[in-house]
């Protein structure tokens, strides 16, 4: 019976109280609780959006590239706190390489274009005592790169004006002189959400098919996009 | 991987030789030849008289010359130097600072947090109209930020801070030299002091409007319209935060207080906050902070400290930043004049350790003057100049309380008090309790006490409005119900605004006619918190509690 009567006082106590509305309303105990998440707690997720610029030239007589080879990378990334000055940090990214070789005169262009889902392991060296932001720190680490796309194109303009079409564009996918499995090494410099990165590719990113390399070093700039 | 190499070693090389910023504390000063009737402006010697401040107080006296020369002579220059603290701020490597070390005449050498930091609480300044003639909206939005405080009880008493001088520490100040919202205070003179301690020089016209706009709300007036309260005050202007160079506010901070003290500020009003940047929630203990440091040491000095609660209560933040978590820090949040209550983005409190704060509040949405004209902005960069024009004019009317007795009293004055919440503090300070408070007022509510919960039950009130209809000072806040639940360590577990019947808050507006119902009574179930209890309620101005077992 205490039981009926508490329910339906409940009740009759719901239906008054829907005439009043909460300006405000604090739970001051739960907004002191320290929390184990956040840019300099225990953990934290984030996102990232990278862009670098390939550094460096193929060694072979005819094969150079242009000065803008890039790539860019969207990651996400787990990082584990284990000390005010140490973090580890385990990360995966998509990313695009584009190799924009030179060209002649005739023709436009010439690259090949790379897709790769990337895995990271970093450790991180935080400089100094922050509040709840990334800091300042150095960032070293290992990568294994598995590319999963890769496509060549070019465009020749025809210089024959007689001929039905004025340029000619070709399109070469599952490169096999690509080599699918990379692994890399990388140093990071942040400041807070913007870093300066550099990834040395270790090893060779073409086959025996073809005789040169691509060069291994990018080095590019990293914004950090929160969780 | 040569290039990679390279790099690595030019990142390594960076941080070995990096250097820090540093305090270096000094053992003992030399009192030879310290008169603090020439060191200290008049004003400085009278506080200190009336706060029974020894004037040979060793923390007054300047830090000895040649320590400060020794010190320079290793690390190139200092950048603060702290009678107060005994110390100097500089940078140094590590190599630096085992030279630093071996001074016999220095206690310790402690490194600074070098986080970098931007000045959270504040908020850019508005969109400005490019005129300085007030239009019609603008003129009675100012008017209602004066008499949101009753501001006009302090003016019928010809009260407006005369003999009260007023330190304002900002980012720039803009215009104040030719700002037509400022021309009264040059006129009579009462810009005592500028100085600009990034720069190092006296210049602070320049760099940011934000204090242009800060300085308006504490005595300002533009066409004959006061826009903050205390406009016959002096004034001295210090510029101490930078957007560009970010590991300096704080030292700076702690000089231009001790400027301010030197040169006889009665209150100091600071519209600046420190928060994620280098700092954790658990920092808010009004202990950590050197600028909460500096700020209690001001008090010390029987200056009341002015400053604002923070603009982080929308944000992951929430809470207030420092040097709002001082205990000694008469601390400001915002109210919506549109709302009547909280506004979103004032921070909240309480401290860390659970002290209260904001301690009252003022409009967070004001009309100022920038350099181009005068428009409406938002902060509670706003509320806090607000309300030191009117802590000046508190002191103005009672001249004879100690910094910390009219710090109290300007809460008692609170429209809330003796209810207090973490939003609204003691609610909006109101002039008229300087004067002629009313009686005791009458009871709006009763409480009625079951075994499982509290009912508010709202009584007939037309009786609290005057014969013309006008509000008295403590109804100016929304027809709500404030109530909060204080645990048995005496602070808050929650606390509420009620709109106990929206339709019952229209009965001036167009829903007159669909009135038809009594108000619903306010039920508060005893389950929903922690036994024991307080509940405490505020009702237009009528503050009962009950004590629940």
């Amino acid at each position: 019976m205490r039981k009926i009567a508490v329910l339906f006082g409940s009740i009759v106590l719901g239906l008054t109280s829907q005439a009043q509305t909460i300006e405000l309303e604090q739970d001051v105990n739960r907004d002191t609780v320290i929390s184990d998440y956040g840019p300099n707690r225990k953990n934290f997720f984030g996102t990232y959006l990278g862009l670098g610029a390939v550094i460096g030239q193929i060694d072979h007589d005819f094969m150079k590239l242009k000065p803008v080879s890039d790539r860019f990378t969207f990651g996400a990334y787990y990082k584990r706190r284990l000390n005010n000055v140490y973090s580890v940090l385990l990360s995966s990214n998509y990313g695009v390489t584009v190799y924009r070789f030179e060209v002649s005169e005739v023709m436009k262009y010439n690259r090949i274009r790379a897709n790769d889902v990337n895995l990271d392991f970093s450790n991180r060296f935080n400089f100094g005592r922050r509040g709840n932001r990334i800091g300042n720190y150095l960032e070293l680490g290992v990568s294994g790169m598995y590319i999963f796309h890769t496509k060549q194109e070019t465009k020749t303009e025809v210089v024959d004006n007689a001929a039905l079409y004025k340029n000619v564009k070709t399109e070469l996918t599952g490169l096999k002189f690509i080599e699918s499995a990379n692994y890399s090494v990388h140093a990071r410099f942040g400041f807070n959400k913007f870093a300066i990165t550099a990834d040395y590719r270790l090893s060779d990113l073409t086959t025996n098919r073809v005789d040169y390399d691509l060069p291994p070093l990018t080095v590019g700039v990293r914004l950090d996009l929160g969780a | 991987m040569k290039k990679l190499v390279t790099l690595l070693l030019i990142g390594v090389s960076f941080s070995v030789y990096a250097q820090d910023k540093v305090w270096v504390f000094f053992s003992d000063k030399d009192a030879t030849g310290f008169d603090p009737h020439t060191f200290f402006d008049q004003k400085a010697i009278e506080r200190r008289l009336k706060h029974g401040i020894d004037l040979y107080d060793v923390s007054d006296i300047p830090v000895n010359e040649s320590y400060v020369s020794a010190v320079e002579g290793i690390v190139g220059e200092t950048k603060v130097v702290s009678r107060w603290f005994n110390a100097a701020c500089c940078l140094a490597n590590e190599e630096q600072k085992a030279q630093l070390r071996k001074l016999e005449f220095v206690t310790s050498v402690k490194t600074v947090n070098p986080g970098a930091t931007w000045c959270a609480g504040m908020e850019k300044s508005g969109e400005e109209t490019g005129s300085f003639e007030p239009s019609e909206d603008q003129l009675e939005f100012l008017d209602a930020q004066i008499k949101r405080m009753n501001g006009y009880v302090f003016k019928k008493n010809k009260v407006k801070g005369q003999g009260v001088r007023i330190a304002i520490f900002d980012v720039g100040f803009k215009s104040y030299k030719t700002n037509p919202a400022f021309e009264h205070i040059r006129k009579a003179n009462r810009i005592i002091k500028t100085y600009n301690f990034v720069k190092k020089k006296e210049e602070v016209d320049g760099w940011d409007t934000h204090g242009t706009f800060v300085m308006s709300c504490v005595g300002g007036i533009i066409k004959g319209q006061e826009m903050g309260l205390a406009t016959e005050a002096e004034f001295l202007l210090a510029r101490t935060e930078t957007w560009t160079e970010f590991y300096s506010e704080e030292e700076n901070w702690l000089a231009a207080a001790e400027w301010a003290d030197q040169n006889g500020a009665d209150v100091i009003n600071s519209s600046l906050g420190y928060t994620f940047h280098r700092y954790f929630r658990e920092d808010m203990d009004g202990e950590t902070s050197l600028v909460s440091k500096a700020a209690n040491m001001a008090a010390r000095k029987g200056i009341v400290v002015v400053n604002s609660a923070g603009n982080e209560g929308s944000d992951n933040w929430k809470n207030i930043g420092t040097p709002a978590d001082a205990d000694s820090v008469l601390s400001i949040g915002g109210i919506s004049p549109w709302t009547g209550i909280h506004t979103s983005f004032s921070s909240f409190g309480p401290t860390w350790d659970k002290r209260l704060k904001p301690n009252v509040t003022a409009y967070g949405h004001v009309i100022g003057s920038g350099p181009k004209g005068i428009s409406q902005t938002q902060g509670t960069s706003f509320s806090g100049p607000l309300v030191a024009g009117f802590v000046a004019c508190a002191l103005q009317s009672r001249p004879a309380f100690s910094n910390m007795k009219l710090f109290h009293e300007v809460e008692k004055s609170g429209d809330l008090y003796p209810y207090f919440d973490y939003a609204h503090g003691y609610g909006v300070p109101q002039a008229d309790y300087f004067f002629t408070w009313p009686s005791a007022p009458k009871p709006t509510f009763k409480l009625k006490e079951t075994g499982t919960s509290i009912t508010v039950e709202r009584l007939d009130t037309s009786n609290l409005e005057s014969s013309s209809g006008e509000a008295v000072h403590y109804t100016q806040w929304p027809d709500y119900v404030f109530y909060h639940v204080e645990n048995k360590k005496n602070y808050l577990d929650k606390y509420f605004v009620i709109n106990p019947a929206t339709s019952w808050t229209d009965k001036k507006g167009v829903y007159d006619d669909y009135i038809t119902e009594a108000p619903s009574p306010l039920v508060i179930l005893k389950k929903d918190y922690a036994k024991p209890f307080t509940l405490r309620v505020f009702y237009k101005g009528y503050v009962e509690e009950i004590e629940v077992k």
